[in-house]
């Protein structure tokens, strides 16, 4: 009891946060560190290659992986990430937790503070 | 040793949470309900529960009732699961038939064996305000779908039910926000941010009883599109289909008709573990013939009234 008094963050969940202005590739970054993790699931890339509203691929992988987290029917047509979109990986060490966030707005700070609340070395 | 003391952490801070949003819910709501279809994640989402209202020694009493949105098609295991938690714990349950509303003209299908997972939003919405809920707990995980993944633990819904993803409310830290006017209400996830591993780690962890259709077993089945398609009563083997007999578990549980097993021989959570950090499909994507119609099908079930 008395370690969780001095340590209340639990070193074992890490929660992190995009942020950018538009176009600058968050979603993206981050479907590149799901792929890469190998957290991509095969059925998922394979409903990535099907998809209709693919803008850009990237070579290797040969899908627009920022279709990986924008998840909604708009957010795909339009390219864009209208809402946050929350991801999971883990290690054997660690649980990640990762928020994409759309691009700065006001609501955006806030959505930051509450990531930003239970992340440990910030 | 090491290792085994880190998973624990991570599932601590994930039981801490989630019985946190639990009795927010109850703090905060007046007449909330928790869904119940004797499926792995509502069987952690229950227990989560008892352990939210435990004080002591004093029996627990959860201080609301359970509600299952009964297709008719279901596995026996499933339905004997359910009832046996009623009799243990004492809890209230509440069924909402889809077979009711197919009698009164809200559900119609198409033919008799059609898959009624997603008429299951009709009878949701109808027993909501027969019974007058604000609140409804849910035991659906972001990293089941890419709509789900786009949801607020605390999910607003109109006096339809329906969800606006475009319009959801801010969630800032652990400050959770259940206030709606008359006839909306509040679709609760307590489980969130839990993942597939992380429930069977829990399961492991707190020696969850769950029906035995979870662990491997001989059943007939007929592979389609690469689901292996249960043959029973509701999914009869069509002209031409070749059945054979495998050793098979199921991933999740849903509707008969649509939920398929997949090929295992993990005879308990110890064993599926290992299976669940080597596979290379989604939960749904290996068992579930609804969601694969269309990219948005998930969106579109959640518009109409779907948890």
């Amino acid at each position: 009891m008395n370690k969780e008094i001095k340590h209340p963050i639990h070193q074992n969940v890490v929660r992190f946060i995009t942020a950018g202005s538009v176009d600058d590739g968050k979603s993206t970054l981050i479907g590149r560190l799901l792929y890469d993790t190998k957290s991509i699931l095969v059925d998922q890339l394979e409903a990535l290659s099907k998809t209709k509203h693919a803008r850009v691929t990237s070579s290797d992988a040969g899908v627009d992986l920022a279709l990986l987290t924008d998840g909604l029917e708009a957010e795909r047509e339009q390219g864009i990430t209208i809402d946050v979109a929350y991801r999971y990986f883990s290690t054997p060490k660690r649980k990640f937790i990762v928020v994409i966030s759309p691009h700065q707005s006001e609501n955006l700070l806030l959505l930051m503070r509450q990531a930003m609340s239970n992340t440990p070395a910030t | 040793m090491q290792e085994q003391k880190l998973l624990d952490d991570h599932l601590d801070w994930l039981e801490a949470e989630s019985i946190y949003i639990i009795r927010e819910v109850v703090a905060q709501c007046a007449n909330p309900a928790m869904l119940f279809s004797g499926g792995k994640d509502s069987i952690v989402m229950f227990h989560l529960a008892r352990k939210a209202f435990q004080f002591g020694d004093r029996p627990v009493r959860v201080p609301f009732p359970i509600l299952h949105i009964d297709t008719g098609h279901n596995y026996p295991e499933v339905i004997a699961y359910r009832d046996q938690v009623v009799k243990d714990t004492g809890v209230k349950l509440i069924i909402g038939h889809v077979e009711d509303s197919i009698k009164k003209g809200t559900v119609r299908l198409r033919k008799a064996t059609d898959s009624r997972n997603a008429a299951q939003a009709v009878t949701l919405l109808e027993t909501i305000a027969q019974y007058g809920f604000d609140a409804l707990m849910g035991g659906a995980r972001r990293d089941e779908e890419k709509a789900r993944a786009k949801e607020r633990i605390f999910s607003f819904r109109d006096e339809f039910g329906q969800w606006d993803p475009k319009a959801q409310r801010p969630e800032l830290w652990n400050l959770y926000n259940a206030r709606i006017s008359q006839g909306e209400n509040m679709r609760v996830f307590p489980i969130s941010n839990w993942t597939e591993l992380d429930i069977w780690q829990y399961i492991a962890r707190e020696k969850l009883e769950l029906p035995s259709i979870y662990y491997t077993h001989q059943r007939e089945v007929v592979r389609k599109n690469n689901l292996l398609v249960p043959v029973t009563n509701i999914t009869p083997k069509a002209l031409g289909d070749v059945s054979e007999i495998l050793s098979v578990r199921f991933r999740t549980v849903g509707d008969i008709s649509c939920t398929c097993p997949v090929l295992s021989t993990a005879a308990n959570p110890i064993d599926i573990i290992a299976e669940t950090a080597i596979t290379d499909i989604t939960e749904r994507g290996a068992t579930r013939m609804d969601d694969q119609t269309n990219e948005a099908s998930m969106e579109r079930r959640k518009k109409e009234g779907y948890f």
